[in-house]
């Protein structure tokens, strides 16, 4: 990167990246939306400075040579990387490789705590909004009160929304999965929740929204451990586009 | 390509004509670089099968987007780093900070406290104020302390971790020590050869604004491209070594906090989120989470990668290690004390 025209061109490929992914619903793909002002007042500024570069290029040729190095080349990468492939949001490969774990939970509510009293402050009876209608939970909320208040979920049509990760062998049905994040993809972290009584075999990364009712996790087997999985007994089933943004919040701002 | 119009009042005489070679009729770099736009713009249909393994997609999607989730911080930082050269004058660091390491790297490290974002703006701050005559030490605790205990971050981890205020207070501790003994022992045993300044030499004078673009342009490029190597760094090692293999060792103490610490560099999430990881990993203990929010701040693949880049391998090889060791004992001690 030795003349300014080149440093230019850089500065514009990521200048221009920036404010398109801080204009456009793309972004949310790989961060938070609230990244996005910041990307457009990044993108600007290096726009800005791009145009310095090249009125000075015609200005002084030569005489400020400021020479760049070769790794700045990297950065076209990548603006590259998302016109040649345009990554999709995670999904079921990315998925798949994390362990189920416990939900990002409020740590002030231990089981012993977990009293009728906290429970009803922290989690408040799910009213469907008609009768017979399913209550919308996020899975980040499902998991939650199915580890801390598992009552609260008992004898309520409940809707979720996720994409479809196969399930380990030897278990039934498939999990529902759904990232969230706090930052960028590269924190994110699986949300699953099992769901059986599909009849219909569902390809990994389908999205679906799944209405159905709670169930008492277990493993199938007395002897063993309940499973570490939430379960959902599926009523009824529709297939969706990818909702946007494709990832739940991590945390409430 | 542009030419100098005759007409224009540039004095020839003083640039060196064999120095630049000469005209060639091939294209130039930044004609390379549209050419590979449009190639990939045709191209991503065809390519998009071939591209389209879900564990290639998942690197090309992480790496993408720690790029693009470091890239305003890497502006603000070197937006600060242009408006310092910009307006501090060169001997003005020097005579105003202490001379006594004692003094001048604490008081380096707390004044992280008022630039608030994430580490990535604070590098090239850092190799700034060091080309400014700021001395090395001041200017690295400095650098690592401003990503971990400034006002943002200790928010996030308030509400990453409610009612638990001492997890605050011992990442604030902890970070800050780091930054500190880190400062002191680099101002004890550091080498002045070890920081390569010819990354920093420019064409000084001239405006200020010609000073403050100068320096936020080239110093953009310069870290950025080393950005972009410690992203593709990261999601590589996120795709070939599953976050499972974490599961086995939560309830070991001692490799818990080995693991999380490694997670933390590996992971390369801005400060300002890794609170929120940190709070989910809770099949860990408190003490191995503290490790993980006290090393990702201050080591990780993309702040290695930065750090090279501004201030050169010779550097980069001694520092990241030093500061990995200091901030899991720290940590660690830390942890011991306050959780």
């Amino acid at each position: 990167v030795s003349d300014r025209r080149s440093q230019a061109s850089l500065l514009i490929t990521v200048g221009v990246m920036a404010l398109y992914l801080g204009a456009s619903d793309a972004a949310l793909a790989y961060v938070k939306a609230g990244l996005q002002p910041l990307l457009l007042v990044s993108g600007g500024m290096l726009v800005g400075l791009a145009v310095v570069a090249v009125v000075r290029s015609g200005r002084d040729q030569d005489r400020h040579q400021s020479h760049g190095p070769q790794v700045a080349w990297l950065l076209a990468l990548p603006p590259l990387a998302l016109v040649l492939i345009a990554p999709p949001a995670l999904g079921a490969f990315a998925a798949s490789r994390q362990a189920i774990q416990p939900p990002p939970v409020s740590q002030t509510v231990s089981t012993d705590e977990a009293a009728a009293g906290v429970d009803q402050a922290l989690f408040p009876p799910l009213i469907p909004p008609g009768k017979g209608a399913a209550v919308p939970l996020t899975l980040a909320e499902y998991l939650v009160r199915d580890y801390e208040a598992p009552h609260s979920l008992a004898g309520v049509r409940i809707r979720l929304v996720g994409f479809v990760t196969p399930q380990r062998p030897g278990h039934d049905g498939y999990l529902l999965t759904r990232f969230a994040i706090n930052c960028c993809a590269a924190d994110a972290t699986a949300l699953k929740v099992a769901v059986h009584g599909d009849p219909v075999p569902r390809a990994p990364d389908t999205w679906l929204e799944v209405e159905g009712r709670w169930q008492q996790r277990t493993s199938g087997d007395p002897d063993q451990p309940a499973s570490e999985t939430p379960l959902l007994l599926a009523e009824s089933i529709r297939m969706i586009k990818q909702p946007s943004p494709p990832y739940e919040s991590g945390f409430p701002f | 390509m542009a030419r100098t119009l005759p007409h224009d009042d540039q004095d020839w005489s003083d640039v060196d004509r064999r120095e630049e070679p000469p005209e060639r009729v091939t294209l130039p770099a930044f004609g390379w670089l549209a050419l590979a736009f449009v190639v990939a713009f045709y191209l991503r249909g065809s390519l998009a099968t071939l591209l389209d393994g879900p564990a290639l997609g998942t690197w090309t999607t992480i790496f993408v987007s720690i790029s693009v989730q470091a890239l305003p911080f890497l502006v603000l930082g070197v937006v600060l780093s242009g408006a310092i050269t910009a307006l501090v004058p060169p001997s003005w660091l020097a005579r105003t900070l202490p001379k006594q390491p004692l003094v001048a790297v604490p008081a380096a490290g707390l004044a992280g406290v008022a630039l608030p974002g994430c580490e990535c703006g604070a590098v090239p701050i850092a190799g700034r104020l060091t080309a400014r005559g700021a001395p090395p030490a001041a200017a690295l605790a400095f650098m690592l302390a401003a990503p971990a205990i400034n006002p943002v971050v200790l928010v996030s981890t308030a509400v990453a971790f409610p009612g638990r205020p001492e997890m605050v207070a011992a990442r604030f501790i902890a970070s800050l020590a780091t930054a500190v003994v880190v400062g002191l022992l680099w101002a004890r045993l550091g080498r002045e050869t070890w920081i390569d300044r010819t990354r920093h030499r420019l064409v000084e004078g001239g405006s200020r604004w010609r000073s403050f673009t100068e320096v936020a342009q080239h110093d953009f490029l310069h870290a950025g491209g080393w950005l972009v190597l410690g992203a593709m760094t990261a999601a590589t090692l996120q795709v070939v070594v599953p976050r499972s293999v974490l599961d086995g060792v939560a309830d070991h103490e001692v490799l818990a906090v080995v693991a999380l610490a490694g997670l933390a560099v590996v992971l390369a999430v801005c400060s300002e989120a890794d609170a929120f990881v940190a709070a989910s990993l809770n099949q860990f203990s408190l003490t191995a989470r503290l490790v993980f929010m006290v090393v990702g701040p201050v080591v990780d693949l993309k702040l290695v990668a930065l750090q090279t880049g501004v201030f050169g391998r010779r550097f980069a090889l001694r520092f990241a290690p030093l500061t990995l060791a200091t901030a899991i004992i720290l940590g660690w001690v830390v942890g011991w004390w306050l959780l």
